[in-house]
Order: C-alpha cells, then structure tokens, then sequence
C-alpha cells in the first residue's frame, strides 16, 4: 500500500464488513499452513509439468506411501516443537520400536502383546527425555542427540546388526498393512493420526497448554500451566508415535534392520519447519506438518522420474527448507508485529 | 510487627509468616510477616530491588520460600505451583503481565482457566473455543477494554492494552485475593484511574487487595494499610492513618521514618 500521507481511517471508511474482510485476509495469511499450502502446489504443478507419468494413480500411491511413516513421525515432532522442545531421538525409536516387535515376534510373543509392550517401552523413552529436559533443565538437542546415539545402539545390539524377518505372516499385522483401492493403509493410519492430534492441539484444554507451554514458558508457569508435565507429555507422544511408525513400516516391510529409520529425524524436523511451525515453539500446525511430509514425498518422487540423480533430492530439499524457514520467519514478523 | 486482627474481628484472608527466600547469594525476602484482612487494600510498597515481586511471586507459588509459610482463612498453606494459589482464589496480575504474545488474545485470557470454558467429553477436556471469544469479548468490554478482535495475536497490541488484558483476566474471575503488581506501570491516565476503580470496586465486593505501585499518590488513594519493604525485610506497616506521604516515602527511602531507628539498626541493637 503505497503511503499517500492520508491517515489509514481516512483511506479506509471503518465499516464494520471492509474490517471483517480485512480481518478474515489477515487471519488466512496468518494461519501457520498458508506458506505450505502454496508451495506444496506450486510443486505438484511443476511435476505434474514437468515429470512423466506423475499424474499417475502408481506414482501418486507411491508418494502416499512415502509419506504415511515420516508423516506419523512428524506428528508427534510438531506436538513437540510447538511445546518449544525437540525430538532428535525418533528416527532410532522408530528403529527400536520395530526391532523389539520383531525380535518378540519371532520368541513366539502374541501379535498384541508385542506391539503395547513396544509402545509402553517407546513411552518410558519420551517421558525420560522430558524428565531429563524438564527436572534437569538439559536441553533437549542434547537429551535427544544422546538418545539418537542410545537408542540406535540398542536397535543394533537386539538385531546383532543384521537384517531380521519376521519368522511367519501374522495376519494381525494385515490391520497396519492393507491397501484401499489406490490408497495404502499406512497412509489411513497417518490420517487418522493428523486428525486425532490436530483436535488435540487445537480443541482441548491440554492443546492450549501446548501452545502456552512454547510460546512462554514463564507466563505459562505464572497463569498455572503445568509446563513441566504438558512437555513430558509431549515428549512421550512423540516417542510413542516414532514408535507406532516403525511398527506400521514393520508390517509392510515384514523385516526390520539396524539402519531403520536413520535420519529420519532430520526429515522430520524440516516437513515440520516447513509446515510453518516456529523452532522457538508456541506456533505450528499438523496439518501444514502433514503437508510437509507429502511435499518431501512429491519431490523425492518427482526427481526420480525426471531422471534426476538422487544427491539433487538433498540439495533441493535443502533450499526449500531455507527458504520455507525464511518465509515463516517473515509471515510471523508481518503478522505479529 | 504484624499489625494484630482485632479482638472478635473476622480472622485475617491470608497471614505471612516469617517468609524468607534467596536467590543464590541475593537474599531477596528476610522474615517478612504481615496479614490482610477481607475486604482490605493493602498497599506494598519499597525501592527497585526491595523484594516486593518476590514476595508475590512466592505467595503464589512461582517460587518455593526458603523458610515461613502462609495461612489462608486460617489454614496453614504453601503453595505448590500458581495452579494451586490460583484454585484458592488468588488473581495475579504480574509485573511481567504473564501475557504469550504469540497466542490469540481470547487463549490469553483464559490462559490456566480453560475449565470455565471446557466440556469434559470422555475425561478430556474440550475447549468450547465459540464460547470463551465471547466471553472474552463481553469481559473485556464490560471493563470498557477495546480490542478490535479477541483472535488476534497479543503481541500486536499495545503495552498499555496487553496490561489491560492481563487486567482484565484477573478481576474477570472469581477471586478471594487480587494482586497487582504494578498495574497501571504502562497506562494512561484514564486507564489507570479505571484500574484504580476496579481495586475499590473489589474491595466493594468483599476482595482482598495487595497493590503494588512506586506512585505514592495511587497507593495513597486506594489502600487501607501499608506494607514497606527495605532491602527485603518489612520496614513498617502502617494504616493510612498513622502516617502521611512524607513518612511513607522515608521508610521506602531509608527503612524508617523521620526520626526512627531503621530495621538493620533494630537488628544491630
Ligand atoms: N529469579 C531470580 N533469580 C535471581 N535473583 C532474583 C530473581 N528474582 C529476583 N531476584 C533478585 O531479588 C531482588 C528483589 O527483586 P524483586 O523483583 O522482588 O524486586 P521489586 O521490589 O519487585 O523491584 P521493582 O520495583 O524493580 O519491581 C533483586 O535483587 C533481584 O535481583
Ligand atoms: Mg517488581
């Protein structure tokens, strides 16, 4: 708006819809998605241009399936950052949490057993990285890079570090591992975990005490939130899901190795940057999350069918994520100051 | 040192009793001891640094006092966490306004009280966020607060209008016990002669009051007593009508009134 020296009343008579409308632009550019949104579309347009055969009902299953298990994981990571901590942890409890299942199967534990027994253990995880966070005020960059190194030993010592199969077909596991028509189960799962946590985060008093917990930890104290025990919370929320993820991919996969899920966490960290959360907590969303983790997915996808080599993945991935970090940064400057 | 309740009189909302507290080598609240009575204003008063945050902030569980205790309607209390002072009928309005810039202004509002609003559906509790705009929207313009949309960010508004909001959050709620430590620091003339309202019109309503403010004036106008703070001890504590300004600004001053011996003296002697 150019600044024609005419005070901003006088340029805008205040009725109350030309304020209205002025508030919904505002609210709409201020959503924490609106800068993912547009570039997840302006990606699919351009692989969609520009890669043969994306327009494909395989190619779009396949970028479905690429995206449901990073996509669980990013759940419980935007949970996490917007409590204003972080997860490097997750891509070795994914590991883990597969490695245990398999490795239980395999002595003959029932289906179920083994799968509560791997999330109460993935749950133990998260709620001791939040007490270490918490009670000994260690960040938790250095908690998690610890846990990182921790768990990922521990995946190496219960698989001896090679590749392990499931000894028999366990139908139970057919519950994580079916498809829908075009549609892979795993992706219903990631779904059903983004809507279950976006009503969570954005409906429930807990949720409020997400948001505060990041956006000031001190006032939130002060105003009577239970900081400490809202990010433990978390903490465990986003161990159990990494571990619920390496689950699902189990299923699939019907095997589990040593390098399971190695990275992952820095995958993760990005479609949640992406997404528009803040790293410094108290803003992001799931949903723009969950498109992070599908744009990712487009892009690795993309590439290989134009034929460009896999190093390119990292680069590109690499500029949107400057550049996505740069744009919230921008977006949350102009909306809140 | 405590001013005594009188005999047959209702006994006090909330004695501090012998409350100490140090922050490393910084003894920040020495043996502070005084009562407020229901229904009264007492003003807190003392230099930068003379502990009076502090004092509050331990009162309502942000920290742990080192040695001392509270009684609250005649029982022995400590204060685990603000959530607990908060459930027992204590309203704060901290220095530091306690307000998330980066959170929507009804969600600031109704920061830590979100029970008034929620509905427990399978014992999780939902927000009822329609509802809590309004209610948001209806507290902050039955206080005569203008803001232009209760979902904007606190963080775009004024200083002057996020104390207002940290304000009005406060007198909203059901409240036995309203702090305020310094609450009119950022407000105009209009607006602090509002907050000003506000403390009479608690104590109208049978509220405790403890005011914190370095405007003599403003302390003079709304409290029934006087506590003063030097260097973290209590130098006095005086009705309104056993001293006049001059005396209240020595004791902030020097710890003691003209021509009185000073609390580190006292301690000597
Ligand atoms: N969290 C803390 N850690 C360390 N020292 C502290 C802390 N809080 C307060 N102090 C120290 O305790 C003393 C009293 O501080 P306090 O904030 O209570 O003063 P005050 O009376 O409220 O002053 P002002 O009028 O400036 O607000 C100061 O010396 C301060 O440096
Ligand atoms: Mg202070």
């Amino acid at each position: 708006m150019a600044d024609t020296g005419v005070p901003v009343e006088e340029r805008h008579p205040s009725t109350a819809a030309a304020a209205a409308r002025e508030r919904f632009g505002w609210r709409l550019f201020a959503r924490p998605e609106s800068g993912v949104i547009m570039a997840a579309v302006v990606i699919f347009l351009f692989f969609a241009i520009f890669a043969p055969r994306f327009l494909s009902v395989n190619v779009m299953s396949n970028i479905l399936l690429l995206s449901a298990e990073l996509g669980i994981v990013a759940v419980g990571v935007t949970m996490l950052m917007v409590s204003g901590e972080f997860d490097l942890s997750v891509g070795s409890v994914l590991g883990l949490g597969a490695g245990m299942v398999v490795v239980w199967l395999n002595a003959g534990w029932p289906v179920p057993l083994a799968i509560l027994v791997a999330l109460a253990v993935a749950a133990g995880i998260g709620t001791l990285n939040g007490l270490l966070v918490t009670r000994m005020q260690i960040h938790s960059l250095i908690v998690t890079l610890g846990g990182l190194m921790f768990y990922r030993a521990a995946v190496l010592a219960i698989t001896g570090g090679f590749p392990i199969r499931l000894g028999e077909d366990y139908p139970f596991l057919e519950l994580f591992n079916f498809w829908w028509g075009p549609i892979p189960g795993t992706f219903l799962w990631f779904v059903g975990f983004i809507v279950l946590f976006t009503i969570i985060i954005t409906s429930t008093r807990f949720g409020n005490w997400v948001y505060a917990s990041g956006g000031g930890r001190e006032a939130a104290n002060e105003m009577g939130v239970p900081v400490s025990r809202v990010k433990v919370l978390c903490f465990a929320c986003a161990s159990m899901l990494a571990a619920s993820a390496g689950i699902i991919q189990m299923s699939r996969l019907n095997s589990v190795d040593a390098l399971r899920g190695t990275a992952l966490e820095l995958e993760a960290v990005l479609a949640v940057v992406v997404g528009g959360a803040l790293l410094t907590g108290g803003r992001g969303s799931i949903v723009g999350a969950a498109l992070g983790v599908i744009m990712v997915s487009m892009i690795k996808q993309g590439l290989i069918l134009m034929g460009i080599p896999a190093f390119w993945f990292k680069a590109g991935i690499g500029v949107v994520l400057i550049l996505a970090a740069y744009i919230n940064h921008r977006v949350q400057q102009a909306t809140l100051q | 040192m405590t001013a005594p309740a009188p005999d047959n009189g209702p006994p006090p909302r909330l004695s501090v009793r012998d409350i100490s507290k140090s922050f490393g080598h910084v003894k920040a609240l020495t043996n502070v001891s005084f009562d407020v009575m229901p229904g009264e204003v007492v003003g807190l008063l003392g230099d930068n640094g003379a502990g009076k945050s502090t004092l509050i902030k331990t009162l309502c569980g942000v920290h742990k006092p080192d040695t001392g205790g509270f009684v609250w309607e005649g029982e022995e209390v400590i204060f685990e966490s603000p959530r607990h002072a908060m459930a027992t009928g204590i309203s704060v309005v901290y220095q530091d306004l306690a307000v998330i810039p980066i959170l929507s202004i009804y969600r600031n509002i109704f920061l830590g009280r979100e029970s008034e609003v929620c509905r427990k559906v399978a014992g999780i509790s939902f927000m009822m966020k329609e509802k809590a705009k309004e209610i948001a929207a209806d507290a902050l313009s039955g206080l005569g607060i203008h803001v232009p949309d209760v979902e904007s960010p606190v963080a775009v508004l004024s200083g002057g209008e996020r104390q207002s909001i940290s304000l009005a959050r406060a007198v909203y709620f059901q409240h036995q016990l309203l702090i305020l430590d310094e609450p009119t620091a950022a407000l105009s003339l209009k607006e602090t002669a509002k907050v000003l309202g506000y403390v009479d019109e608690a104590r109208r309503k049978g509220a405790s009051v403890i005011i914190i403010t370095h405007n003599l004036s403003h302390a003079w106008q709304v409290s029934d007593r006087f506590v003063v703070l030097y260097h973290g001890g209590v130098a006095d504590t005086v009705r309104k009508d056993e001293v006049d300004l001059d005396d209240l600004a020595d004791l902030i001053n020097t710890g003691r009134r003209n021509g009185e011996r000073g609390v580190e003296e006292e301690a000597a002697a």
